[in-house]
């Protein structure tokens, strides 16, 4: 169900600046009583009552804490789409294509909702086993893109050492041999 | 909060949250409605034109395919903590 256009807060918090309602919040998640809260206020809590608090916690400040759990899930969700976008580092990314990289796998992640996974595989059994064969084939294919990639990082490594090798006088007949050879390998 | 403001809003939540990764208004579409607000595709993008012209996001285009995605600036993200939530 849609929600309904939501009212602005108008209470005595609410007209208090950003920094003092941050102060409130903050203080509230931690656990700490109005009383002790009003005190630690100070001069910025002047004019505040329990009762107001109290009002703040059952309204702005769910809002507010409904706010930080959705920023803190897209900062991990951030997090890991940036990883995995550098774990691409042998691809030679532009940092403004790291970025677009990025913004592929975050907005994949943010797609993806686990409850209608759950619905999806409550249903149907069989699913789990499907789900299972896919996992496996993805960490096989993960794992099989490792190795091609240390093998080719030693080849490259071959190469760079033959063409040091062979600075002075160009290229003999025989490093050329082997670059091909490493070539032909990959 | 009238409903433009309240779409002004969560596109702004959106762009702070994602930092330097831009992202579609398809997407930030997609997300608000799993936070159960219905939200139009055409009125996200009304959102970030206005909040692209007070400076607060900027559009990035995939060179390749020519997507357009939005990302926040840091005028965006000081606005977003001295003002939002």
């Amino acid at each position: 169900m849609m929600k309904k256009m939501k009212k602005r807060a108008n209470g005595k918090v609410a007209q208090r600046p950003k920094v003092v309602r941050d102060r409130i919040n903050q203080m509230i998640l931690d656990g700490v009583i109005y009383p002790k809260i009003l005190q630690a206020l100070g001069e910025d809590g002047k004019g505040l009552a329990k009762s107001h608090l109290i009002n703040w916690r059952k309204t702005g400040h769910q809002d507010w804490l409904k706010q930080q759990e959705r920023l803190e899930y897209m900062r991990s969700i951030r997090e890991f789409a940036m990883e995995a976008a550098r774990g691409n580092e042998g691809s030679v990314l532009h940092e403004a294509g790291l970025q677009l990289a990025a913004a592929q796998v975050y907005e994949l992640l943010m797609d993806f909702e686990p409850e209608s996974l759950k619905e999806k595989l409550k249903g149907s059994p069989e699913n789990y086993a499907r789900l299972v064969t896919v996992l496996s084939r993805l960490s096989e294919g993960g794992l099989k893109y490792e190795r091609y990639r240390a093998q080719v990082a030693l080849h490259k490594a071959n190469i760079q050492k033959e063409l040091a090798r062979s600075e002075p006088g160009g290229i003999t007949p025989e490093t050329r041999r082997r670059i091909e050879q490493e070539l032909n390998l990959m | 909060m009238t409903r433009d403001h309240e779409i002004r809003h969560e596109c702004l939540l959106q762009l702070y949250g994602s930092k330097e990764i831009p992202i579609s208004a398809a997407h930030i579409r997609k997300v608000a409605r799993r936070q159960g607000f219905d939200y139009g595709e055409q009125e996200i993008r009304d959102a970030l034109f206005f909040l692209r012209g007070q400076g607060l996001c900027e559009i990035v285009r995939g060179a390749a395919t020519g997507e357009v995605r939005e990302r926040i600036t840091s005028a965006g993200m000081l606005e977003w903590e001295a003002t939002a939530a």
